[in-house]
C-alpha cells in the first residue's frame, strides 16, 4: 500500500485498508474514505473504522490520578468507565491507578495534550503500540458484538461513559462505549499482533448488518 | 387423499413439494415433513431396526423416536418426522441390504437367540485372530447412513444472547409461564422445536366438543406473538443445560448461547408404548402421533384402529379418529376400572366397543412383518400376565398410550433428581437449583387448567427471584392419573421390545441383571439401553421398572443413568462452526511473505521458519546459517516476550524473581536471566537490560512471557514492591541483525550511537535512532556472531526492517528464519527453554549453577534449588557430536545405557560450520563426562554412538561475538 | 458455563478468568526445615470445605482472592488481594555460611 508506506507508523491493519484518501496522522496514514463503498457513510450503515495510527498514552500508578488532573484530563471516578477530555478526548480508567487518554475521533489532528509524568509513582504506558484501535459505528453495535463476544453489550448493560475489559472472539479487548454525533459507537482497544484477526473477525461478523471498512468520512 | 380443513393446520395445499424416497416418486405440501408426506401416501415402512432389521415406521411422529432415521441426500441420520422435504430432495433408507423395502439382513432377527444381550463381548474374537476376518463385516453392517465425503462445509456460526427468562416449550404451560414474565416487564425468550407456537394445544383434544385446544391455543398465541418483551424461536432445540442457565439453542445452522438469569422449563412428556410381542410393527403409534397426523398435516393414519391405553387419553384420540371417517374397532383399556364417565359415555354412544382390565398380547403382522394386520387382545391376569384367551381384532392401526415419562433430560443436567411415586406409577422431579423452574406436564400436571396455572407459578417464582414484588401461586395439585403401573408383557418367544432403538426385549434387560449386572447404569452399558439416537425417552420407563423388579429394589432405588448434553444429536458443524482461532503476526509480515518466507506457527504468533521452498528446507536454512557466519543476517524477533519494570523497588524485584544477582547490574549492561519455578525447575530465560537505577527492561521467551508477566503480578500482589510491571511484548518490534558485517550496515543508519566496540561492547545496552526511529539495542550472543538486537515500538517495526535490508543491500544482507536461528544457537550450545528443558530440569541439570547468586536472601524457587542441587545429581544436559553420514538423532529419541532408558536428545541438527551433527541431550549422571560415549535409539531401532563434547561446538573463546 | 464475579469488572464467564492455586502462608525458605518447604511447594490440604484461591481476570491482568467450597464449587465471594496483603514482604538476609 504504497499510501501507508509514505510514513514510518504503519497501521497494523495497513495491508487491510483499500483507501481512496488518506489523511497524515502523528506520522501515520488513517483511511478518510473507502475505495469500495460508493455511497456517502453516514453513522447509520454498520461501519468498522481503522483508528490504530491516532495519538494515544497512558498512565498508571498512585500518582497517576495526580498526573492527569495535573495535565487537566477529568478522572473518571471508578475502573472501567470513560469520560470526555475539554477537547473531546476520551479518558478511560482501566484500573484503581491505570488511565488512558485517546485521540478525540473527529479532530484526530489536534493530537491529545501528553506531559511526561514528572511525580514518582506514576509510569507512561505503552497503548499506542501495544493495542490497536478500531472503531464500530452503527445501529448494530450489540448485536454484532453478541456474536463474538460473551458480555451482555445491549445498551441498558453497557450505557454511554463505560467500559468492558472482556475477550472478543478470543483475545483480550478493552470495549468502550462513547457517542459521536450523539450516535453510539463502540471503540475497541486489543492486542496490536492481532489487528489483522480481529478486523477480519469483527468485518465477518457485520457481514449479517451489512457491515463494511470505513474511513473517517463516516464520523466527521 | 388428505383430511379436510380445519385438519391441517401446517399444511398449505396449494403449494406442491415432490421428492423420492428410495427410487419412488411421493407428492407432499409445503409445511409437511418427509414422514407426513410419505405417510400420506401410506409409505409407512422408513427404516430398518439397529440389530435385527425390522421394518420401522413413525412411532411418535414429533423426532422423539429413532424409526424415522432416513438419508436425505448426503446427510445421514436425518429424522425425517423433523425435516421438511425440499422439492427434488433425494431421500433414501438406511441400514439395509439391498433395498429397505426387501432387506437382506432381516434374516438376522430369525438368529436372534444366538445374539443374546451383549453377545458381542464374547464372540468375534476367539480363535485369535478370527476377529480380523469380522471386523470388515461388521463395519459395513454397524452403521447407520452414509457419509457424503465431497461434502463442502457450510457457515455455521454462534451467537449470544442475554435474556431474564427464557421458557423451554411453548405449550399451554410455556405460553402462559411467558406471558405472564413477559407482563411483568421481564425480558422473554420462548423455545420449541416445532415450527409453530402451541405444542398439545396445536393437536391434543382436552374436551368432548375438541374446541378448547384451538381456542386457548389462539387465544394465547395471539398474546405471545404480539408481546414487545417476548423472542420466539422455533424450530429449536435447548440441547443442554450448563452452570447459572447457560443454555445452547441450536436453530437452523446456528447456535444462540444464551444465559438467562431465571429459566423454566415446560418441555412436556414423552408418552410411553406398551411392552408386548411385535410392538415395534408400522402401523403402531403413540396417540399423540396419530393426533398430530391428523391435525397438523390431514394425513388419515389408517382404515381401522384399535387403542390400547391405561389413560384417558386415547378415549379423546378416538372421539378425533371417528370424526375423521377411521372405524375405530375397540378401546383396550389396562385399567380394570376404565376411564372417567363422561369420556367413556361419549365413547360408547358412537358405538365404539371398549374392553377392560386387557391388553394386547401380540401385534399380527402382514408378510415380511411390514405393517400391523390385527392384535391378539388378552385379559390381564397379575402384573405383566395374561389369560390363555386370545380376542383377535382386526387393524391396520393400533394407537398406544400407557402413561407418560417427564421430559427430565435439562433438568437432571442440572442436578435434578427423579424419584418414583408408586401410587402414581410416574417419575417427577426435584432437588432443582435455584433459578431454574418447571411447569406443566413435565412437572406431573395433566390436567389443562392446572397446566396453565403451574405455568403462571412458575413465572412468578422467576419474577421474584428477579427482584419483582409479585404475591407466590402455591403450588398446582393434579390428581389426574395417567399412568398404568405395568404395561409390560413379556411373550415366551419375545420380541417385545423395550428398547428400539437397541432392539431389546424384556428378556434381554432381566438377563442383564441375572448375569450380574443389577445396578442401571450397568444393565445400560451391558445392553447398550438408551444409548440409541432416542436416549431412553421410552426406554427408561419400563427398563427402570423391570430391573427393579428383578433387582428386588424399589423403581425409586433403580432410577434412571445419567441425563448429559446433547440432549438431541448435535452437528459438530455446531460446535466448531464460526470458531476463532486468534493468530498474532508482527509488524514485519508482509515482508516475509513477501521474500519467499516458509512460515511457521509458534504459539499463536506465525513466523518464518526460513526463506524458500518446504522442499529445500535443509539447504536454505545450511546457506542462511553460512551467510550470517561470513556475512549478515537479519531475523525478526519482535515475537520475543517484553517486560518493563519502573519504580525504585525494580531492582529488588528483578532480584527476587530472578536466579541471578541484579541489585549491582550497571545502567547500560545486560545480565542474563533465568527463572525457576516454585519446584527449582528453569522455566523461562532471557536477558535482563538495566536502563536506569529504577528501570529493567527483561525480554522472555516467546510462549513463556504471558505466563511470567501473570506470574510477576501475582507475586507482587503479595510482596507490595513498589515497581510497575507491563507486558510490552506487543508493543516492540524487534529484529536481531547479525554477521561480522552487522556493524558496518548498523553505522549507515544508527547515526547518534557510538557503535565502535569500546563504546558498544558485547552484552551492552544502549539508546539511540536507528533510520530516525527511537530504538533500543542490546548486544547479545544467542547465534555467536557480532550482532544487535534492536527493539522499536512496533508501529515503526516494519519501516525497520525496510530500512535495514535498504542499508544492507551493499553488504549482500540476507533474512534467515527461526530454524536457522535455531542451528545458530545450537552450535554455541545455548539452551532454549522447553526446547533443552523439561518439566523436571532444575539448574544444577542444565549447568546453570553460574547464573545462580546463591547468598540473595531470596528468590522465586531458590529453596527448592538449594535442595535438588545438593543431592547426588542423576542427569545431565550435555553437548554431544555424531560424524556427519550417521542416521541423524531426533528430538525426543532415547538415550540408553545398556538396557536402560537413561535420557533423550533435545536438539539435534547437522551444523555445516562444523561439518558434523551436533547436538543437546539429557544423559545419565555416569554418562556425562567429556569423551565419553553414549548410544541413541533413532528410527527403525538404528544405534547410534554419540560421543559427548566440551560446549560450544564453534568459537569457544567467543571471539567472533565480542568482535 | 459458570459465572464468577470479578471485584473489578462485575460477573463474568468463568472462561475468563485463570485459576491461580490456594492463598498459602509461605514458611520462612531460610529457616525451615526441608519437610516443611516440601509439604508448602506440593502439598495441599484437599478437604471439602471452603478455601481461599488466587484467580486471575485475563483481559484485564487482575488478581484477587475468591471463597470457594470444593464440595459445592459455589463462589461464596470475591475482593481485591490487598484484603489480605497490605503490607510490604521482606526478606531477610541469609545467614554467612549458610548453603540450604
Amino acid at each position: 500500500m504504497s499510501e501507508s508506506r509514505q510514513f514510518q507508523r504503519r497501521s497494523f491493519v495497513a495491508r487491510k485498508l483499500e483507501g481512496s484518501e488518506f489523511l497524515n496522522i502523528n506520522d501515520g496514514a488513517v483511511m478518510v474514505k473507502a475505495l469500495a463503498n460508493a455511497s456517502d457513510n453516514q453513522v447509520q450503515q454498520s461501519g468498522l473504522i481503522d483508528l490504530s495510527v491516532a495519538q494515544r498514552f497512558g498512565f498508571r500508578g498512585l500518582n497517576a490520578a495526580q498526573h492527569m488532573q495535573a495535565c487537566d484530563y477529568p478522572v473518571p471516578s471508578k475502573p472501567n468507565l470513560c469520560d470526555v477530555g475539554r477537547n473531546g478526548e476520551l479518558v478511560l480508567r482501566l484500573g484503581e491507578t491505570e488511565y488512558w487518554v485517546l485521540s478525540n475521533p473527529q479532530e484526530l489532528e489536534q493530537t491529545p495534550n501528553y506531559q511526561a509524568p514528572v511525580l514518582d509513582k506514576c509510569y507512561s504506558l505503552f497503548c499506542q503500540n501495544s493495542h490497536s484501535w478500531l472503531m464500530m459505528v452503527g445501529p448494530s453495535l450489540a448485536e454484532t458484538m453478541a456474536k463474538i463476544c460473551g458480555v451482555d453489550l445491549s445498551s441498558s448493560q453497557f450505557p454511554v461513559g463505560h467500559v468492558c475489559q472482556t475477550s472478543v472472539a478470543r483475545i483480550n479487548a478493552v470495549i468502550v462505549h462513547h457517542e459521536i454525533n450523539n450516535k453510539s459507537v463502540f471503540s475497541i482497544l486489543s492486542d496490536s499482533a492481532s489487528a489483522v484477526y480481529l478486523w477480519e473477525a469483527l468485518l465477518d461478523a457485520m457481514t449479517e448488518f451489512n457491515g463494511c471498512a470505513m474511513g473517517l468520512s463516516a464520523i466527521t | 387423499m388428505r383430511l379436510a380443513a380445519p385438519m391441517g393446520l401446517l399444511i398449505n395445499r396449494n403449494q406442491h413439494v415432490t421428492f423420492k424416497f428410495e427410487g419412488k416418486q411421493y407428492d407432499g405440501y409445503h409445511g409437511d415433513n418427509i414422514a407426513s408426506a410419505l405417510l400420506a401416501n401410506q409409505q409407512w415402512l422408513m427404516s430398518r431396526s439397529f440389530k435385527y432389521h425390522r421394518p420401522r415406521a413413525p412411532l411418535t411422529m414429533a423426532g422423539h423416536d429413532a424409526n424415522t432415521l432416513i438419508q436425505l441426500g448426503g446427510e445421514p441420520n436425518v429424522l425425517a418426522d423433523r425435516v421438511a422435504p425440499s422439492q427434488g430432495d433425494i431421500i433414501e433408507g438406511q441400514n439395509y441390504s439391498g433395498s429397505l423395502e426387501n432387506d437382506r439382513d432381516s434374516i438376522l432377527g430369525y438368529f436372534g437367540r444366538f445374539m443374546p444381550v451383549g453377545f458381542y463381548y464374547r464372540a468375534f474374537f476367539k480363535p485369535y485372530g478370527v476377529w480380523e476376518k469380522w471386523e470388515s463385516v461388521i463395519r459395513k453392517k454397524a452403521g447407520l447412513g452414509k457419509l457424503d465425503l465431497n461434502f463442502e462445509p457450510e457457515y455455521y456460526d454462534k451467537v449470544y444472547l442475554f435474556k431474564d427468562v427464557v421458557v423451554v416449550g411453548a405449550g399451554p404451560a410455556g405460553l402462559s409461564a411467558a406471558l405472564t414474565a413477559a407482563d411483568a416487564g421481564a425480558s422473554v425468550q420462548i423455545v420449541d422445536e416445532h415450527p409453530i407456537l402451541g405444542g398439545s394445544l396445536s393437536y391434543h383434544r382436552f374436551d368432548l366438543e375438541g374446541k378448547i385446544a384451538d381456542q386457548t391455543r389462539s387465544d394465547l398465541v395471539a398474546k405471545v406473538e404480539a408481546h414487545p418483551n417476548i423472542e420466539v424461536t422455533l424450530n429449536a432445540t435447548c440441547n443442554a443445560w450448563f452452570a447459572d442457565n447457560y443454555l445452547p439453542v441450536i436453530q437452523g445452522k446456528r447456535m444462540y448461547k444464551v444465559r438467562a438469569k431465571e429459566c423454566i422449563v415446560a418441555s412436556g412428556a414423552f408418552e410411553q408404548h406398551v411392552v408386548f410381542r411385535n410392538n415395534d410393527l408400522p402401523g403402531i403409534v403413540v396417540c399423540s402421533a396419530v393426533s398430530r397426523l391428523m391435525k397438523l398435516y390431514a394425513v388419515k393414519p389408517g382404515r381401522r384402529a384399535v387403542l390400547l391405553t391405561g389413560n384417558d387419553d386415547a378415549y379423546f384420540t378416538a372421539l378425533d379418529l371417528y370424526e375423521q371417517g377411521v372405524e375405530v374397532a375397540a378401546i383396550v383399556d389396562m385399567r380394570a376400572q376404565g376411564g372417567a364417565q363422561s369420556v367413556t359415555a361419549a365413547v360408547q354412544n358412537l358405538g365404539i366397543k371398549i374392553t377392560l382390565g386387557s391388553t394386547v398380547y401380540e401385534a399380527l403382522a402382514t408378510k415380511g412383518n411390514k405393517h400391523i394386520r390385527g392384535v391378539d387382545v388378552r385379559a390381564i391376569s397379575g402384573q405383566g400376565e395374561v389369560d390363555a384367551q386370545s380376542n383377535l381384532i382386526d387393524c391396520d392401526l393400533l394407537c398406544v398410550s400407557s402413561g407418560f415419562m417427564p421430559s427430565y433430560s435439562l433438568l437432571c443436567q442440572a442436578g435434578g433428581q427423579l424419584s418414583y411415586d408408586d401410587e402414581t406409577a410416574a417419575f417427577n422431579l426435584s432437588n432443582l437449583p435455584a433459578h431454574l423452574h418447571i411447569a406443566g406436564s413435565v412437572n406431573g400436571i395433566h390436567s389443562l387448567t392446572a397446566v396453565i396455572r403451574d405455568g403462571e407459578r412458575s413465572a412468578v417464582d422467576a419474577l421474584q427471584n428477579l427482584g419483582h414484588d409479585v404475591a407466590s401461586i402455591e403450588p398446582i395439585e393434579c390428581d389426574k392419573q395417567t399412568n398404568f403401573d405395568w404395561p409390560i408383557f413379556k411373550h415366551p418367544k419375545g420380541k417385545d421390545f423395550v428398547d428400539f432403538d437397541e432392539d431389546l426385549q424384556v428378556k434381554d434387560i432381566i438377563n442383564a441383571t441375572r448375569i450380574g449386572y443389577r445396578d442401571i447404569q450397568l444393565v445400560k452399558r451391558f445392553s447398550t439401553l438408551g444409548m440409541g439416537p432416542s436416549q431412553g425417552r421410552h426406554s427408561a420407563l419400563p427398563a427402570a421398572r423391570l430391573v427393579a423388579k428383578s433387582t428386588q429394589r424399589t423403581v425409586s432405588q433403580t432410577g434412571v443413568t445419567t441425563a448429559r448434553p446433547p440432549y438431541a444429536p448435535e452437528k459438530l458443524a455446531h460446535i466448531a462452526g464460526r470458531i476463532f482461532d486468534p493468530v498474532r503476526r508482527t509488524a514485519m509480515h508482509d515482508r516475509h511473505i513477501e521474500m519467499g518466507a516458509k512460515m511457521m506457527p509458534a504459539g499463536n504468533w506465525q513466523r518464518p521458519a526460513f526463506y524458500g521452498k518446504p522442499e529445500d528446507r535443509d539447504k536454505c536454512i545450511w546457506a542462511e546459517s553460512e551467510h550470517v557466519r561470513n556475512k549478515v543476517g537479519v531475523i525478526d524477533v519482535s515475537t520475543l516476550g517484553g517486560i518493563e519494570l519502573r519504580g525504585p523497588d525494580a531492582a529488588e524485584f528483578m532480584n527476587r524473581m530472578y536466579t541471578f544477582a541484579f541489585l549491582k547490574q550497571p545502567v547500560g549492561k545486560t545480565r542474563y536471566a533465568v527463572l525457576t519455578n516454585e519446584h527449582g525447575v528453569v522455566v523461562d530465560d532471557g536477558v535482563a537490560c538495566r536502563i536506569a537505577d529504577d528501570h529493567f527492561y527483561v525480554t522472555a521467551t516467546t510462549g513463556g512471557v504471558g505466563g511470567v508477566y501473570s506470574d510477576m503480578l501475582k507475586w507482587n500482589a503479595q510482596w507490595r514492591l513498589d515497581v510497575d510491571i507491563a507486558n510490552v511484548t506487543a508493543a516492540f518490534s524487534a529484529i536481531n541483525l547479525a554477521g561480522p558485517d552487522s556493524r558496518k550496515v548498523l553505522e549507515k543508519i544508527a547515526s547518534d550511537v557510538d557503535l565502535s566496540a569500546e563504546g558498544f561492547p558485547h552484552l551492552a545496552y544502549r539508546e539511540g535512532s536507528v533510520a530516525g526511529i527511537p530504538a533500543r539495542l542490546l548486544r547479545v550472543g544467542f547465534v555467536g556472531e557480532l550482532g544487535y538486537e534492536i527493539h522499536v515500538p512496533t508501529s515503526y517495526g516494519e519501516a525497520l526492517w525496510d530500512a535495514v535490508i535498504e542499508a544492507g543491500k551493499e553488504h549482500d544482507i540476507k533474512p534467515f528464519g527461526v530454524e536457522t536461528q535455531r542451528l545458530l544457537r545450537l552450535e554455541k550450545g545455548h539452551i532454549i527453554v522447553s526446547q533443552d528443558t523439561d518439566s523436571m530440569s532444575h539448574p544444577g541439570e542444565l549447568d546453570l549453577g553460574w547464573a545462580i547468586a546463591r547468598k540473595k536472601p531470596f528468590y522465586v524457587g531458590g529453596r527448592s534449588v538449594d535442595i535438588v542441587m545438593a543431592r547426588k545429581q542423576t542427569r545431565k544436559l550435555v553437548g554431544f557430536t555424531l560424524p556427519k553420514g550417521s542416521a541423524k538423532p531426533e528430538e525426543g529419541h532415547l538415550v540408553l545405557s545398556g538396557d536402560d532408558i537413561s535420557g533423550n536428545i533435545t536438539s539435534c541438527e547437522y551444523s555445516p560450520t562444523v561439518d558434523s551433527i551436533v547436538g543437546l541431550a539429557f544423559v545419565s549422571i555416569d554418562q556425562c563426562e567429556v569423551g565419553s560415549k553414549f548410544e541413541v535409539r533413532t528410527d527403525n531401532n538404528v544405534m547410534v554412538n554419540a560421543r559427548v563434547v566440551k560446549l560450544p561446538f564453534y568459537d569457544a573463546d567467543g571471539k567472533r561475538q565480542e568482535l | 458455563m459458570k459465572i464468577m464475579t470479578c471485584p473489578m469488572n462485575g460477573p463474568r464467564n468463568i472462561s475468563e478468568f485463570v485459576y491461580g492455586g490456594e492463598v498459602q502462608e509461605m514458611p520462612d525458605p531460610n529457616n525451615c526445615s526441608d519437610r516443611e518447604w516440601a509439604e508448602y511447594v506440593f502439598y495441599s490440604d484437599n478437604a471439602i470445605q471452603v478455601v481461599r484461591e488466587w484467580w486471575m481476570h485475563s483481559a484485564s491482568s487482575y488478581w484477587f482472592i475468591a471463597e470457594r467450597h470444593t464440595g459445592s464449587d459455589e463462589i461464596l465471594k470475591t475482593y481485591p488481594s490487598t484484603e489480605l496483603f497490605k503490607e510490604r514482604v521482606e526478606f531477610a538476609a541469609k545467614a554467612t555460611g549458610q548453603t540450604s
